[in-house]
């Protein structure tokens, strides 16, 4: 086999095969050679593409009606104007719910229009579908306070006699009745009439004030908060120890 | 892989396990170097299983040659086993002298620089041709010939070189 012209280094050869043979007991591959290097090679594999791909799918799939159905019921919109000063200052945030049906003295946000272009605006609603509302002239340009159904609405967050006497009206049906608390200069319902209650986008819960605090909307009925489900000390100091209900 | 293709894998690990090791041992003068060597080659060979290879046990001696070149590469990195004492061996079991006669095998292998060595131990031992030899280490048959000279002729040295310490 060997093609060795120098005897010597045939002589060589032939002795390195022959230790080569007398070695080969010492190398015995183990028996689980095979499962061990598959076990390996199981690990090693990559992720096969299309089910990368499928991965991938599944999830913008999860997130995208994630967003559609389960999105939350709260947003926050920035007032970008006066027309609910003192209550809401601009530049202040009000948290809507928009699974909330408007009631009197809500602060809800409507989509409206003017000159045939859309914009937002957070108003109050003073009155409901059927309601009558109006603001009768006491004296000649002043009038006491907003009066609902034949009875004066308390507005205790507004300094008195700020509103401008505006006529009664009957709200029509599925309509609210909105006012800016900022009566001098809103663009609300005496100005545009009552709007149809299907333009309310949410109502407003609380405020986000421009500290970053919270507070509940003055004058609108308590709502359910984004934060009351939080476990959270409640404010205050800690209560006197009682004896628990049971007694013992 | 699929459960067919892994029972032929098994079945040729099991087949040639030995003699790869064995040729793994040759190139490595280390039993745990040899076996991690020889479990990375089946694990390349495993990863092109299912591209159905030519000839498995060329592949896996290929690449056996290749990682003994890597590792020569990094040799610095490698801790360098402690030298065997063959006196200490006693020549009276089968598998005594077989342990002898592997440390002796490693003593004269390890005299040679890595190239030298791979070639002397694929046409001698392996018994593989000139032009196989050449396909398996990316050169040309000349550089085989040149590099077998040399590899046998330290080797020649080597071995005369540990029979003098024996007979000392």
């Amino acid at each position: 086999m060997s093609t060795l012209t120098d005897p010597a280094l045939d002589e060589t050869a032939t002795r390195l095969r022959a230790l080569a043979a007398a070695a080969a007991p010492t190398a015995a591959a183990r028996p689980d050679l095979a499962r061990v290097v598959l076990d390996r090679a199981a690990r090693a594999r990559p992720v096969p593409r299309w089910l990368v791909t499928a991965g991938a799918v599944a999830v913008a799939a999860a997130v995208t009606a994630g967003m559609l159905a389960g999105r939350s019921p709260y947003f926050t919109v920035i007032e970008p104007s006066s027309a609910m000063q003192p209550s809401i200052m601009v530049g202040e945030g009000v948290v809507f719910d928009r699974s909330l049906v408007p009631a009197r003295g809500d602060v809800v946000l409507v989509r409206l229009e003017a000159d045939g272009r859309p914009y937002d605006s957070i108003l109050r609603v003073v009155g409901l579908a059927g309601d009558r509302v109006g603001c009768p002239e006491v004296e000649p340009g002043r009038c006491v306070a907003v009066v609902v159904n034949g009875s004066a609405v308390p507005e205790p967050f507004l300094p008195a006699g700020a509103t401008a006497p505006f006529p009664m009206s009957t709200v029509p049906a599925a309509a609210l009745f909105l006012l800016g608390d900022n009566r001098a200069a809103a663009v609300d319902s005496r100005l545009f009439g009552p709007v149809p209650a299907t333009r309310v986008a949410g109502v407003g819960i609380e405020v986000v004030g421009l500290d970053g605090t919270t507070r509940a909307i003055a004058g609108a009925p308590e709502r359910r908060r984004p934060a009351d489900g939080d476990n959270v000390d409640p404010p205050g100091g800690v209560p006197p120890a009682r004896e628990a209900p049971g007694g013992r | 892989m699929t459960p067919s293709q892994e029972r032929a894998f098994t079945d040729f690990v099991r087949a040639n396990g030995d003699r790869l090791l064995r040729q793994a041992r040759l190139l490595v003068p280390d039993d745990r170097e040899a076996e991690d060597l020889l479990q990375t080659a089946l694990l390349r060979l495993a990863r092109h299983w299912s591209d159905r290879v030519d000839s498995p046990i060329a592949y896996v001696r290929t690449t056996l040659v290749n990682l003994t070149r890597d590792r020569a590469r990094r040799r610095h990195l490698v801790p360098v086993p402690a030298e065997p004492d063959h006196r200490v061996v006693a020549p009276d079991a089968d598998h005594a002298e077989a342990i002898a006669a592997r440390s002796r095998l490693d003593e004269v292998l390890r005299s040679l620089p890595v190239r030298q060595r791979i070639t002397v131990v694929l046409r001698i031992i392996e018994g593989l041709s000139e032009a196989e030899t050449a396909e398996v280490m990316h050169c040309s048959p000349g550089t085989v010939k040149s590099n077998l000279a040399r590899g046998l002729d330290r080797a020649r040295a080597a071995m005369r070189a540990t029979l003098e310490e024996r007979t000392r």
